[in-house]
C-alpha cells in the first residue's frame, strides 16, 4: 500500500519472518522488464545497513523467475559518498574540526584546560544533531546571539539568566569559529553532497539507474530532511521506488496487533481493557518470546549459554546475540568458544580496552612517569614491543631486567636501572643482561622522542610512530587485528591534520590520543560464524532463527541518550532529538526483532550486586499485557546451566587436610640463622618452605619507606656512631649530640633524596637522639662500654652420630664491662616501645638464641628506640636465668633437629599472629582446614 | 479510627507536608512507596516526585516495591485493587480504580519518570545539569578512597620536597616533628574526609584557614603574637614572692615529703632556666596528671602552723597551683594553636595540590560534587537555572532514612526549597528513625531530625507523626528493647514501643560470657629451680594466644547452640512466617533464619572458623575480602606466576593449590633440583620424565596458559584457565564442605572482577595484577567484595553474619549479636574536631587536635558533645542489632577487664534483670516436628555436547593479499573510479600498491586483452558482477563483457594473480565453467567464452 510521506511515495510491507521474501518479490515486480531481460545491474538497492544486503540477495535469488545479472546493493551515504560529483567541497575531516573547536575554545580562556577535548567533543555533537535538524545547510541555530538566548530563555521558561546567556554565547561563538574555516563539516558536506547529486541526476543523460531504497521505518522517521528532499528530486528523473516495514500501528498480524496493544502510540484504553480485545486469538507471542531473570551476572551468562546450546541442540544455525549488557556478552562468547562455538563480533570493540592499545599506553605512560618501574615492566612484558628480537632471548633479558629492578629496589629512572643492571650483571647470564641494557637503551630513545616540546598533533604522530619504530614494534602491531586498527587510525589522523599547525603538550597530546582511543573501535573479522554478537538496532531486518538478547533491564535496555546538551523542551525547540525520539526507535527496534525472529529470548539481572534491577519497561509492559490476555507473564527459568566446567581429570585434588610435611634429610639445613630457627618454633611448616624447600618473596620494589626500613638506618645510624665514638664520656654533650645529628644526616640522606616523606622518619629519630645519649651515658657510668657492631656469631650443636647444626646470627652489639670478669651485654635495637617488647619476652627465641651463640653472656636485651626515655629489656633477670634460657634453646633447637632428621612432621600449625602475615599461606592451606 | 488507620491517613495525604518518626519494624519503606502511589492516584505526574534515600539498594527497593504494586493495580481482581487501595486509605470508587489500572503503564511510559534517588545519585544529576559557566563539564566522578588518597599524599610529600623554603613545607616539618609522620598523615587525611566542612567553614569560601585560626584564637585566647608568652606571663616580676612564702612554710613542715619538695623548690627558685624552673614547681605543687596535690585541712595541720598558718598554708597551695595550672592551661592552647596554625599550612597547600591533580585529570569525588552543588543552589541564578535545565519539577519530595542526612546535605536540600517560589513549593515528606542513626563517621548528624521537622512544620505547615510500633518483632522482644532503652538517659526521648505481632513467640537470651576459666589453660612452662626451662615442642605443640582461646570458646559456644537451635540432636526450634497468601508458616529453623551480627569485622575469621568446623554453611560477612580469599590468591599467584616466572613461590604456590594439587613431596622433588628457577627446575624434571602427574600435568598446562598469557585480557585468559584447568571442580573437592559454596562463588567473583577491569581502558595482564594487589592493600570499603553465593546451593540457606551497618534494613527470625561485650574503642587521637550546630548554615568550630592532653579546656564541651553523640550512637547500634529480630535475640561475647558495665552484653543483662532475672526471657520455643532435609544437590544439566560452530579465518598472507589488491585495482581502473589512497582505506599499505601497480598496467597494456578493456571494443562490460542462476545459486564474476558481434558473444573473465604455469590451472578451469554456465542462462542468445587473465598477462581460454 503506497503512503506518502512528505511527498516520497512508499510502500509498507507487512513486517515478519518473511519480510524479506515478500518485499523481493514486490522489488523485481518494480523492475520487471530488467527481470525479462535477466539484467538488473543497472539497478542500485539501496538498504539501511550493509549487512542486511546479504540477506536480501539470497530472498532475490530465492524469488527470482530465472537466471539475472542482480542488482548493487549499496547504502545511502556510502553512494552518496562514492558519486563521481563535480563542485563538492571537500569535508572537513572530524579530526580537524575537533582540533580547531579546541583551539577557538583555548583562545577565550573560558573552561580549564584539561576539560577542553571533551567541550569541544560535545560541541561537534551538538553541531551535527543541528546539521540534521536542519533542512538548508546552515544549520538550526538562530541567525545571532541574542535570538538564541530569546530561544532558550522561552523553552526553559526562564527570565534573563546569565548561565544561559553564556551557554548561547558559547555556542555561537564555537559555531561562528568553525564557519570561520571555510570548509562544511562531515555532516553539512554530506547535505551538500545530496544537493549536488540531485542537480547530477536532473541532467538527463539517458541512462536510467532504477533505485529501490529499503528502510527500516517509514520515511518520515528514517530519513532526514535533506535525505528526503534529495529523494523527492530523484523521483523526479528516475525511477525510484521506496519499501518499508509497515508499523505495528498498522496491526497487519496477530503478533503486530499484540505489540501495538502493548505499546500503542497514543495513550488510550488501560492496559486491562487493550488486552481484553486479544484475548480471543491464540497468544502469537508465547511460542516467540520468553524472558529470564537471572540473579547477578554469572547465572545470566550461563542462562544464555544455556539457551544457546539448546537452539543448537535443536538445530537452529543463525543466532543473533544481542548485548545490551557488553560485559556479560563478552562472558557468554568465553563460555561458548569453551566448547568450540565461536560467535562473530560484529559491533566491535573500542580501540582503547585492546591489548594493542595499552602497550601504546604503558609506553606514553612510561614516558609520562620518568620510567616507573612498574610501567616500564609492562611494557617490557607487551607482546609487541621487541618483537625483532628472539621471543626466548626477549623474555630472558626481560627477566634479568626485572630481577635487577627489584633487587636494587628502583622505583623509576633508566639511568638507575641500567646501574641496577650492571650491578647484577655477574649474576646473571651475560648475554641476558647485554640484551637487557639493549632493550633499556632502546626504551630511552623511544621516550625521549615523545618526552619534548609543544607540537602540532601530526607531529605527535610521528613522533609516536617512531617510537614505536625504535621498540620493534610496528610488524607485530601489524599482525594484530587491533594493532592494524591502532596504526591505520593514527595514520589516517596524521593525514587529516597535515596541516594543521595548532601546538599541543605532552599531555594535551595524549588526552587527545585517549580520546581517539576510547571512540575509535575495531572489529576482529577473524572469526565466522552463523552466530553473530551485534546491537540491537542492527538487527533490523535481517534473518534469524533465533535471538538472545542479554541485559534487558530497565537500565540497559533503555532508550539511546539524546545529546548531552539542553534539557528536553530546549531540544524540542530546536528540533533536536529528544528522549520521545529514542523511546519510538527503541521499540520499533524491539518490534522489528519479535516480528521477524521467530524465537527470541531477553534475559537479565533480576538482582544485580545484591540490588533490586527491573525488567525494561517496554518488556515489562509486554509481559504483562500478555499475563493480562493470557495468563502468562512469558517469564520462563532458565534453563540448567551447562555444565561450564569439566570434572576433574587426571590427578584430582584431595580435600585439605593439615600440612605436615617430613623434610628430606638431605634438605634439612645444615646452618640455621636465629632468625630461622625462630621461624621454626612459631610453625615449622613455615620453617619447612622457606628453609628445606628455600622458598622467598621475591624482592619488592619499597615505594614507600616501610617501617623495616627505617629500622635498618636506625640501625646504621647507631653503628657509624659508636664505631666513630666508641666511648661517649670522652665527649661534651653538644658534641656527642652533634656528631650523632651528623650520622642521622648522612644515613638518612639517600632515603630522604628519594622520597621526601621519609623526612618524617628521620624527624621522628631524631627527637630520640638525647634520649638515646642519656641512655647511652647511663650505661657508661653503670661500667658497660660499646664494643663492637654487628658481630657475626655462629655455633655448632651436635646432633649425635656425628652430625651438628650450626646456629648463627649476627648481633646488633656487644658492650663489655673492662675490668670485670662479667660476660658481654648482647644489645638488639629495636625500633617498637618496651611494652610492645615485654609483651612479646615470654616466648622470645631470638635474645637467649645470641647468648648461646656468644657464649659468654651476661646480659642481653632489646634496647626499645621508640619510646620518650630509651630503656634495654633483659631478658631474664640475672646471668644464671640468661644462660639457663639460652641451653634450653639450644636443647630444644638440638632436639628438634634430631626428630626432624628422624622424619617427624612439621605440621602447619601457626598462631592466629603468625599466619596473618605469613608469605607461606598459600603453600600450607591453613585457610582450608 | 485506629491508630495505624490514623497514621496511614495523616501520613499519606497528597495535599500535606508530612514528618514521620517511626521505630524499627513499623514499615518506614511501605509508607513511603505507599505515599508515592497516593501521589500518582490524586494525578501528580511520574516525574514530579523526587524520592531521595541513604542507599542505592534502598532506592532500588523502593522502586521495586512502588513498579510491583502498580503491576498489581493494573492486573489484580477488583477485589484485590480495592482492598489494596483502602488499605492505603484510599475511598474506592470506579474513577479511583479506573485511575490504578493505568498507573503501571504510566509510570513505565513517563518521560521523564519517577525518580528514586540516592543523596549521592541526585547531587550527581545536579552537577551534570550545572551550567558551562560552572566548569565542570566532562568532569568524571572518582571514589577518593584510600587507594586515590595514597598516590595523592605521596605526590604531595614529592611536591614539598620540591619547595623546601615554601611555608607549607616548613610547616609540614613543624607538624611532623610534633605528630610523626603516621599521624600527620592520619590529620590530613581526617581533614580530607571532611573537606566539605572545611570549605563550608568560610561561607565566602575565600579562606577557611584564617576563619579557622582566628576563631580557635578567640576560643582560646590566644593573640596572634603570643607564641611562647605563656611561661613569660608567669615569670613577671614578682612573681617568685609567693613561691617563697611557701617554700617558708613547706620548709617549717616536719613531713619527710614536705622536706623533699621543699628542696625542690628552693632549687626551682634559683634555677635560671625558665622551662626548668617551672617544670620544677610543677613537680612541688602538682601531681604527674596535673591534679593539685591534695593537702587536706584538719588538727594536723592546724597543729604545724597554728590554724591561721593552716589556713594561709592551704590558701597559697591552691592559689599557686592554679597559677601553674593556669599557665599550663596557656601552653596547652598556645600548643593548640600551633598545632593548627602548622596542620592548617599542610592542609590549604595540601587541598590545593589535590585540586591541580584533579583538575588535571578532569576528576571530581562526591564531596566536591557536593560541594558544589551547595555553592550552585546557594546562587541565586544558577539555582533557578539548574531548576529549569532539569526536566523534571519536583512537587513532592520524598526523604527517607532522614537521620542519616548530614548537616551539608540537609543545607543543600534547604537551598533546593528555597530556589522555588511560593506558589510552586512542593510537598515535602520526611520519614526516619533517631534511633537508628549509625553513620556518624559519614558525618551523618541525627539532630537534624528534629530541625528539619521543625522547620517543615513551621515552614510547610508538615503535619508530624510517630510511629512507635512494630510489625517486625515479636513481644518479648520488644519488652527487652523497652526495659533496656528506657533506662538509658542517652537515648531519650524514648517512647515505649509496642508489638503488633500478636501471638508471635519470641525470646532473647544471654549465653554465659566466655571467660579465661573456660578456656583450657597453657600451662606456663616451668623449669626446676637451677636447671634449664622447658620449652616448648614446636614440633608438637602449637603457640596458642590466650585471647584467641577466649574467642574460639565462644565461637564454638555459638557454633553449638546454632546446632541445638536447628535440630542437631533433637527437634529443632519452630519458626513462623508469613505465607504468601497472610496465612502464618510453622516450620523448622535453618539456617538462612540465622543471622550473625558483629560491631566491627576484627574477629571474623575466629566465628567463621567455628562455622566451618561445625560445617554451617554461612555466608561470609567479611565484605572487601575476595581478594584474601585462599582460592583467589591461588588464582592470582597464578597469573603472578605467568607474567614473572622468576616468581618462585608464587608457581609453588599455585602449585599447592586444588588447581594442580601437588603435595609438600612434589614440592621437595622440585627442591632438591639445581637449575636456578623453579619453574626451569619444573619443565627439567618433566622433560626427564621424572614428575609425579600432577606436576606433569603443572608443566604441561603452564607453559600453554604461559603463551596465552601474552596475548588473551585477563578475563579471558582466567577463564581459560577455569576451564582447561578445571578449576570450580577441584576445588569443590579440595575445600570443606561448609565453606565450598563461599569459595566457588569468589572464584566467580574474581572473573567477573577480571571482566570489569578488562573492560576498562588498556587492559594488560601485569596491569591486572598490579590494580589486584592496590585493591588488596586498600582498607575496607574500596575492596572488592566476596562472591555472592547462588541462592540455590543449600536449600535451607545459610547463617548470614553481618556487621551491624551491614543489616540495616535487614531482619532474621534469630538474630546473634558476637562479642557483644567488647568496650567501644576509645576515638582515636589525632583527627579534626567539627562543630556544626544543625540550625547553623555553616560550621561554628573546626579545629585540630592530637592527643587527650591536648584538648584544650575551651574545646572541652565539644570534646564532650562528641562523646556523649559517639555513647548515643553505640546504643544506636545495640537498637538497631536487637530491633532485627523477629522472634530470638542473642547475645555472646568474652569476659573483658575492659567492660565496665556499659557494653552491650551488660546492658541487655539489667534490661533481663530488670524483667526478673536470669539469662533469658521471653518464651521457650516450640519445637517443630520434622527437621527440614537438604534439597538434593542442583540436577547438572547433562545437555549433550554441542557441534562446533564457526571458524577462526586465518588473515590473508601475503599472495592472497596481493590477489586481493590486484582485483581491486583492475575493478577501478576500469570501473573509472576510486580516490586517491583507496587502499589505504581498504588496509593496504602503499608498498603493497606499488607492487601490485605495475602488474595491473601491464595487463591493462596487454594488446591480447584489449579488446576486454577498451570500451569502444565491446558493448557492455561489468566488474565484480553477481549472478542468480535461477536456483538460488550465486555466481560472482571478476569481468563480464559482452561484444557488439554476436558472434564475439559473452565472455566470462577470471584474474588470476599467479602465473599460467600455475599448478592449480585444472581448479581454476572447472570454476569458470561454472560461471560459465550461469552466464549462458542469463543470455541465452549469446555465445558465452570463459577464459582467466594471469598475472602474466596471458589469456588462457577455457573450454
Ligand atoms: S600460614 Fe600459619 S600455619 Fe601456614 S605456614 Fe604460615 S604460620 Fe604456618
Amino acid at each position: 500500500m503506497p503512503q506518502t510521506a512528505d511527498g516520497l511515495i512508499s510502500t509498507a510491507l507487512r513486517a515478519g519472518e518473511d519480510f524479506l521474501d515478500r518485499l523481493a518479490a514486490a522489488m523485481l515486480a518494480r523492475c520487471a522488464d530488467a527481470v525479462e531481460s535477466g539484467d538488473l545491474s543497472s539497478v542500485l538497492i539501496l538498504v539501511p545497513a550493509l549487512p542486511l544486503a546479504a540477506d536480501l540477495r539470497s530472498a532475490l535469488l530465492r524469488a527470482a523467475p530465472r537466471p539475472l545479472l542482480l542488482p548493487r546493493f549499496d547504502t545511502l551515504p556510502r553512494w552518496i559518498a562514492a558519486l563521481p560529483l563535480v563542485g563538492g567541497a571537500d569535508p572537513l575531516p572530524d579530526s580537524q574540526r575537533l582540533v580547531l573547536l579546541h583551539e577557538a575554545l583555548r583562545q577565550r580562556g573560558w573552561f580549564d584546560e584539561a576539560a577542553l577535548w571533551g567541550i569541544a567533543g560535545e560541541m561537534a555533537a551538538l553541531f551535527d544533531e543541528l546539521s540534521r535538524a536542519a533542512t538548508g545547510v546552515g544549520g538550526a541555530l538562530p541567525a545571532d546571539e541574542t535570538a538564541l538566548v530569546e530561544q532558550l530563555l522561552r523553552a526553559y521558561e526562564l527570565r534573563a539568566s546569565v548561565p544561559l546567556a553564556f551557554e548561547a554565547r558559547v555556542v555561537h561563538e564555537l559555531w561562528r569559529a568553525l564557519a570561520g574555516s571555510g570548509q562544511p563539516d562531515a555532516q553539512a558536506a554530506y547535505r551538500l553532497r545530496l544537493s549536488a547529486a540531485a542537480r547530477h541526476f536532473a541532467r538527463d543523460d539517458g541512462v536510467l539507474q532504477p533505485l529501490l531504497l529499503l528502510l527500516d521505518a517509514p520515511p518520515g522517521e528514517s530519513l532526514d530532511a535533506a535525505e528526503n528532499e534529495f529523494l523527492l528530486r530523484y523521483a523526479q528523473v528516475q525511477p525510484l521506488a521506496v519499501f518499508h516495514p509497515a508499523p505495528r500501528a498498522v496491526a497487519a498480524s496477530p503478533l503486530l496487533a499484540t505489540l501495538a496493544a502493548a505499546w500503542p502510540e497514543v495513550p488510550g484504553a488501560p492496559l486491562i481493557a487493550r488486552a481484553r480485545e486479544l484475548v480471543l486469538q491464540p497468544s502469537p507471542l508465547r511460542e516467540r518470546l520468553q524472558l529470564l531473570p537471572a540473579v547477578g551476572a554469572e547465572q545470566e551468562a550461563q542462562a544464555a549459554v544455556a539457551q544457546i546450546g539448546a537452539w543448537l541442540t535443536a538445530g537452529l544455525q543463525r543466532i543473533v546475540l544481542i548485548a545490551q549488557d557488553r560485559l556479560t556478552a563478552r562472558r557468554v562468547r568465553a563460555l561458548l568458544e569453551r566448547e568450540s562455538v565461536l560467535v562473530s563480533d560484529e559491533t566491535g570493540w573500542k580501540l582503547s580496552t585492546s591489548r594493542a592499545a595499552a602497550a601504546i599506553d604503558a609506553l606514553v605512560e612510561t614516558a609520562a612517569g620518568g620510567a616507573y618501574y612498574r610501567d616500564l615492566l609492562e611494557l617490557c612484558k607487551s607482546l609487541y614491543v621487541f618483537s625483532d628480537c628472539d621471543e626466548g632471548e626477549r623474555k630472558g633479558a626481560v627477566f634479568t631486567l626485572e630481577a635487577a629492578v627489584r633487587r636494587g629496589s628502583v622505583k623509576s629512572g633508566l639511568p638507575r636501572m641500567r646501574k641496577a643492571l650492571l650491578a647484577t650483571k655477574d649474576e646473571f647470564d651475560d648475554g641476558a643482561s647485554v640484551l637487557a641494557l639493549a632493550l633499556l637503551a632502546r626504551i630511552d630513545s623511544a621516550t625521549t622522542l615523545l618526552n619534548t616540546r609543544a607540537a602540532p598533533l601530526a607531529r605527535w604522530i610521528d613522533r609516536l610512530h617512531k617510537a614505536l619504530e625504535v621498540l620493534g614494534a610496528l610488524a607485530s602491531l601489524r599482525e594484530d587485528a587491533a594493532g592494524q586498527a591502532l596504526l591505520e587510525l593514527l595514520a589516517a589522523r596524521r593525514e587529516e591534520l597535515d596541516r594543521s599547525a595548532a601546538l599541543f603538550s605532552f599531555v594535551a597530546w595524549r588526552d587527545w590520543l585517549n580520546r581517539e582511543l576510547e571512540t575509535a573501535t575495531f572489529r576482529d573479522a577473524g572469526i565466522s560464524s552463523p552466530i553473530v554478537l551485534t546491537p540491537l538496532n542492527a538487527v533490523g531486518l535481517r534473518r534469524f532463527d533465533a535471538a538472545l538478547l542479554l541485559g534487558g533491564d530497565a537500565r540497559q535496555l533503555a532508550p539511546a541518550a539524546a545529546g548531552q546538551f539542553f534539557n528536553e523542551s530546549v531540544r524540542r525547540e530546536l528540533g533536536l532529538r529528544t528522549c520521545a525520539d529514542g523511546e519510538r526507535e527503541l521499540r520499533r527496534a524491539l518490534e522489528l526483532l519479535l516480528v521477524g525472529v521467530p524465537r527470541v529470548t531477553v534475559t537479565w539481572q533480576a538482582v544485580r550486586d545484591g540490588e533490586a534491577n527491573l525488567l525494561s519497561p517496554d518488556l515489562a509492559l509486554l509481559s504483562t499485557l500478555h499475563q493480562l490476555a493470557w495468563g502468562d507473564d512469558l517469564q520462563r527459568l532458565p534453563l540448567p546451566a551447562r555444565d561450564e566446567t569439566p570434572p576433574p581429570g587426571d590427578s584430582a585434588p584431595q580435600p585439605a587436610v593439615l600440612a605436615a610435611p617430613v623434610a628430606p634429610l638431605d634438605l634439612i639445613p645444615r646452618r640455621v640463622s636465629v632468625s630461622a630457627y625462630a621461624s621454626l618454633v612459631a610453625c615449622p611448616y613455615r620453617f619447612f618452605a622457606r628453609h628445606v624447600l628455600g622458598l622467598g618473596e621475591m624482592d619488592e620494589v619499597s615505594e614507600d619507606m616501610e617501617k623495616s626500613d627505617y629500622g635498618a638506618l636506625v640501625h646504621r645510624v647507631l653503628e657509624r656512631f659508636h664505631t666513630r665514638h666508641p666511648v661517649l664520656a670522652d665527649l661534651a654533650e653538644e658534641t656527642a649530640l652533634s656528631a650523632l645529628q651528623d650520622c642521622v644526616a648522612e644515613v638518612f640522606a639517600p632515603a630522604v633524596e628519594d622520597n621526601f616523606l621519609a623526612i618524617g622518619w628521620r624527624l621522628r629519630w631524631e627527637q630520640q637522639l638525647p634520649a638515646y645519649l642519656d641512655w647511652q651515658r647511663q650505661r657508661e657510668a653503670e661500667g658497660w662500654r660499646w664494643a663492637q657492631a654487628e658481630t657475626r656469631a655462629s655455633r655448632a650443636l651436635p646432633l649425635g652420630a656425628g652430625e651438628s647444626v650450626e646456629l648463627y646470627g649476627r648481633i646488633d652489639r656487644i658492650d663489655t664491662m673492662p675490668g670485670s670478669s662479667d660476660g658481654a651485654a648482647l644489645l638488639d635495637y629495636k625500633t617498637q616501645t618496651a611494652k610492645a617488647i615485654r609483651e612479646r619476652l615470654q616466648d622470645d627465641v631470638q635474645l637467649p638464641a645470641y647468648a648461646l651463640l656468644h657464649g659468654d653472656a651476661a646480659q642481653a636485651a632489646y634496647v626499645a628506640l621508640d619510646d620518650e626515655n630509651i630503656v634495654a629489656v633483659s631478658a631474664g633477670a640475672d646471668p644464671g636465668e640468661l644462660t639457663g634460657a639460652a641451653q634450653a634453646q639450644g636443647k630444644r633447637l638440638q632436639e628438634s633437629f634430631t626428630a626432624m632428621r628422624a622424619g617427624a612432621r612439621l605440621p602447619a600449625h601457626g598462631a592466629d599472629s603468625v599466619c596473618k602475615w605469613c608469605e607461606m599461606s598459600g603453600l600450607c592451606r591453613k585457610d582450608y582446614v | 479510627m485506629s491508630d495505624a488507620t490514623d497514621l496511614i491517613a495523616r501520613a499519606l495525604d497528597p495535599s500535606r507536608s508530612v514528618v514521620v518518626e517511626a521505630c524499627a519494624g513499623s514499615g518506614k519503606t511501605w509508607l513511603l512507596a505507599a505515599r508515592i502511589v497516593r501521589l500518582l492516584l490524586a494525578g501528580v505526574a511520574p516525574g514530579e516526585i523526587l524520592a531521595i534515600t541513604f542507599t542505592r539498594k534502598a532506592a532500588r527497593e523502593i522502586e521495586e516495591r512502588v513498579v510491583g504494586w502498580l503491576h498489581l493495580l493494573a492486573t489484580g481482581s477488583e477485589a484485590q485493587v480495592s482492598d489494596f487501595l483502602a488499605a492505603r486509605g484510599v475511598p474506592v470508587d470506579a474513577a479511583a480504580l479506573q485511575t490504578a489500572r493505568g498507573l503501571f503503564e504510566c509510570v513505565l511510559a513517563a518521560q521523564p519518570g519517577l525518580a528514586v534517588y540516592t543523596f549521592h545519585g541526585w547531587f550527581l544529576q545536579l552537577v551534570a545539569g550545572a551550567p558551562l559557566a560552572a566548569n565542570l563539564a566532562g568532569a568524571a566522578l572518582v571514589e577518593t578512597g584510600s587507594r586515590l588518597f595514597d598516590e595523592l599524599w605521596s605526590s604531595f610529600g614529592a611536591a614539598l620536597g620540591k619547595a623546601p623554603d615554601s611555608a607549607a613545607t616548613q610547616g609540614f616539618v613543624r607538624l611532623l616533628a610534633v605528630a610523626g609522620l603516621g599521624a600527620t598523615r592520619r590529620l590530613m587525611q581526617r581533614a580530607f574526609n571532611r573537606r566539605s566542612e572545611w570549605l563550608a567553614f568560610d561561607e565566602a569560601g575565600a579562606d577557611p584557614a584564617g576563619k579557622i585560626l582566628g576563631g580557635l584564637r578567640e576560643l582560646l585566647g590566644v593573640g596572634q603574637a603570643d607564641a611562647g608568652s605563656a611561661l613569660a606571663e608567669f615569670f613577671c616580676t614578682g612573681w617568685a614572692l609567693d613561691f617563697q612564702a611557701y617554700l617558708a612554710l613547706l620548709e617549717a613542715s616536719e613531713l619527710k615529703s614536705d622536706q623533699e619538695f621543699a628542696a625542690v623548690l628552693r632549687g626551682a627558685l634559683i634555677e635560671s632556666d625558665g622551662a626548668r624552673c617551672f617544670a620544677a614547681l610543677r613537680t612541688v605543687l602538682l601531681t604527674r596528671e596535673n591534679m593539685l596535690r591534695s593537702k587536706k585541712p584538719g588538727a594536723t595541720l592546724d597543729k604545724r602552723y597554728s590554724p591561721a598558718g593552716a589556713a594561709r598554708f592551704l590558701a597559697l597551695h591552691t592559689q599557686l597551683g592554679e597559677r601553674l595550672l593556669g599557665c599550663l592551661e596557656r601552653q596547652t592552647a598556645e600548643r593548640i594553636v600551633a598545632l593548627n596554625q602548622d596542620a592548617c599550612a599542610v592542609f590549604s597547600a595540601f587541598l590545593a595540590h589535590v585540586e591541580a591533580f584533579k583538575k588535571a585529570r578532569r576528576q571530581i569525588d562526591f564531596v566536591d560534587a557536593e560541594w558544589n552543588v551547595l555553592k550552585l543552589l546557594r546562587d541565586e541564578e544558577t539555582a533557578a537555572f539548574l531548576q529549569a535545565r532539569l526536566d523534571a519539577r519536583y512537587k513532592h519530595v520524598l526523604l527517607d532514612e532522614f537521620q542519616d542526612t548530614n548537616a551539608l546535605q540537609w543545607q543543600i536540600l534547604l537551598a533546593w526549597l528555597a530556589a522555588y517560589s511560593d506558589a510552586s513549593r512542593p510537598a515535602v515528606f520526611l520519614v526516619g528513625d533517631p534511633k537508628q542513626a549509625i553513620y556518624r563517621f559519614r558525618r551523618a548528624e541525627p539532630r537534624l531530625f528534629a530541625v528539619a521537622a521543625d522547620f517543615l512544620e513551621r515552614e510547610f505547615a508538615a503535619v508530624r507523626c510517630a510511629q512507635d510500633a512494630t510489625w517486625r518483632n515479636a513481644q518479648a522482644i520488644v519488652d527487652v528493647v523497652n526495659a533496656l532503652f528506657l533506662e538509658q538517659p542517652e537515648f531519650a526521648p524514648f517512647r515505649a514501643q509496642s508489638a503488633l505481632t500478636g501471638a508471635l513467640p519470641g525470646r532473647v537470651e544471654l549465653l554465659p560470657l566466655c571467660g579465661r576459666g573456660d578456656a583450657e589453660e597453657v600451662p606456663e612452662p616451668e623449669g626446676v629451680a637451677g636447671l634449664p626451662p622447658v620449652l616448648r615442642d614446636p614440633l608438637r605443640e602449637a603457640q596458642r594466644d590466650p585471647e584467641d582461646l577466649r574467642l574460639a570458646s565462644e565461637a564454638a559456644c555459638v557454633a553449638a547452640k546454632i546446632g541445638e537451635m536447628l535440630g542437631a540432636a533433637g527437634p529443632a526450634w519452630e519458626i513462623e512466617e508469613k505465607g504468601a497468601d497472610g496465612s502464618i508458616v510453622r516450620r523448622a529453623a535453618r539456617y538462612g533464619d540465622i543471622m550473625l551480627l558483629v560491631r566491627t569485622r576484627t574477629h571474623l575469621r575466629a566465628y567463621e572458623r567455628a562455622l566451618t568446623a561445625a560445617q554451617i554453611p554461612f555466608d561470609a560477612g567479611s565484605r572487601g575480602g575476595l581478594l584474601g580469599a585462599l582460592e583467589v590468591r591461588d588464582c592470582v599467584a597464578l597469573l603472578e606466576f605467568l607474567v614473572t616466572p622468576a616468581a618462585d613461590l608464587k608457581l609453588a604456590h599455585a602449585l599447592r593449590s586444588p588447581i594442580f594439587a601437588c603435595g609438600d613431596a612434589d614440592l621437595i622433588q622440585l627442591a632438591a633440583r639445581a637449575e636456578r628457577t623453579w619453574w626451569q627446575r619444573l619443565q627439567a624434571h618433566d622433560a626427564a620424565g621424572s614428575a609425579s602427574a600432577p606436576l606433569a600435568r603443572a608443566a604441561r598446562q603452564l607453559a600453554a596458559w604461559m603463551q596465552a598469557a601474552d596475548r588473551l585480557p585477563a578475563h579471558d585468559l582466567l577463564d581459560r584457565i577455569y576451564h582447561q584447568g578445571e578449576v570450580i571442580a577441584r576445588y569443590r573437592l579440595a575445600v570443606p564442605a561448609a565453606a565450598r559454596a563461599s569459595g566457588e562463588a569468589n572464584l566467580r567473583a574474581l572473573l567477573l572482577l577480571a571482566l570489569d577491569l578488562d573492560g576498562g581502558r588498556y587492559p594488560s595482564l601485569p596491569r591486572f595484577i598490579d590494580t589486584l594487589r592496590d585493591l588488596r592493600e586498600v582498607e575496607g570499603d574500596d575492596a572488592p567484595d566476596e562472591g555472592v553465593i547462588a541462592a540455590t546451593s543449600v536449600a535451607a540457606g545459610r547463617v548470614r553474619i553481618l556487621t551491624i551497618h551491614g543489616a540495616k534494613g535487614l531482619e532474621a527470625p534469630i538474630v546473634w549479636l558476637l562479642g557483644a561485650n567488647a568496650a567501644p574503642r576509645p576515638p582515636d587521637p589525632w583527627d579534626v574536631l567539627v562543630d556544626w550546630p544543625p540550625q547553623a548554615e555553616a560550621p561554628q568550630h573546626f579545629s585540630f587536635y592530637g592527643g587527650k592532653e591536648d584538648h584544650g579546656l575551651a574545646r572541652e564541651p565539644l570534646f564532650d558533645a562528641e562523646a556523649a553523640a559517639a555513647k548515643r550512637e553505640e546504643l544506636n547500634l545495640l537498637y538497631v542489632a536487637m530491633t532485627r529480630a523477629r522472634q530470638v535475640f542473642l547475645a555472646s561475647g568474652i569476659d573483658s577487664a575492659k567492660d565496665r558495665g556499659a557494653t552491650p552484653y551488660r546492658l541487655v543483662e539489667a534490661a533481663l534483670q530488670k524483667l526478673g532475672g536470669g539469662l533469658s526471657y521471653g518464651d521457650t520455643l516450640p519445637l517443630a516436628a520434622l527437621t527440614p532435609a537438604d534439597a538434593p544437590p542442583m540436577a547438572t544439566c547433562g545437555c549433550p555436547p554441542l557441534p562446533p560452530v564457526g571458524e577462526r579465518r586465518r588473515p590473508p598472507d601475503a599472495g592472497e593479499r596481493f590477489g586481493i589488491l590486484l582485483h581491486a585495482l583492475l575493478e577501478r581502473r576500469t570501473g573509472g573510479f576510486g580516490a586517491a589512497g583507496w587502499w589505504t582505506r581498504l588496509g593496504f599499505s602503499d608498498d603493497e600498491y606499488r607492487r601490485v601497480l605495475p602488474v595491473a598496467e601491464r595487463l591493462l597494456a596487454a594488446p591480447v586483452l584489449q579488446r576486454f578493456f577498451d570500451p569502444a571494443q565491446y558493448r557492455r562490460a561489468w566488474n565484480e558482477i553477481e549472478l542468480g542462476d535461477g536456483e538460488g545459486q550465486l555466481q560472482r564474476i571478476d569481468r563480464l563483457v559482452e561484444f557488439n558481434a554476436p558472434g564475439d558473444g559473452v565472455w566470462v573473465l577470471d584474474y588470476k594473480s599467479s602465473r599460467s604455469d600455475t599448478a592449480r590451472f585444472a581448479d581454476y578451469q572447472q570454476q569458470v565453467r561454472a560461471y560459465c554456465r550461469a552466464a549462458a542462462a542469463v543470455f541465452p542468445q549469446s555465445a558465452v567464452r570463459g577464459g582467466i587473465i594471469f598475472a602474466d598477462a596471458t589469456l588462457l581460454e577455457v573450454r
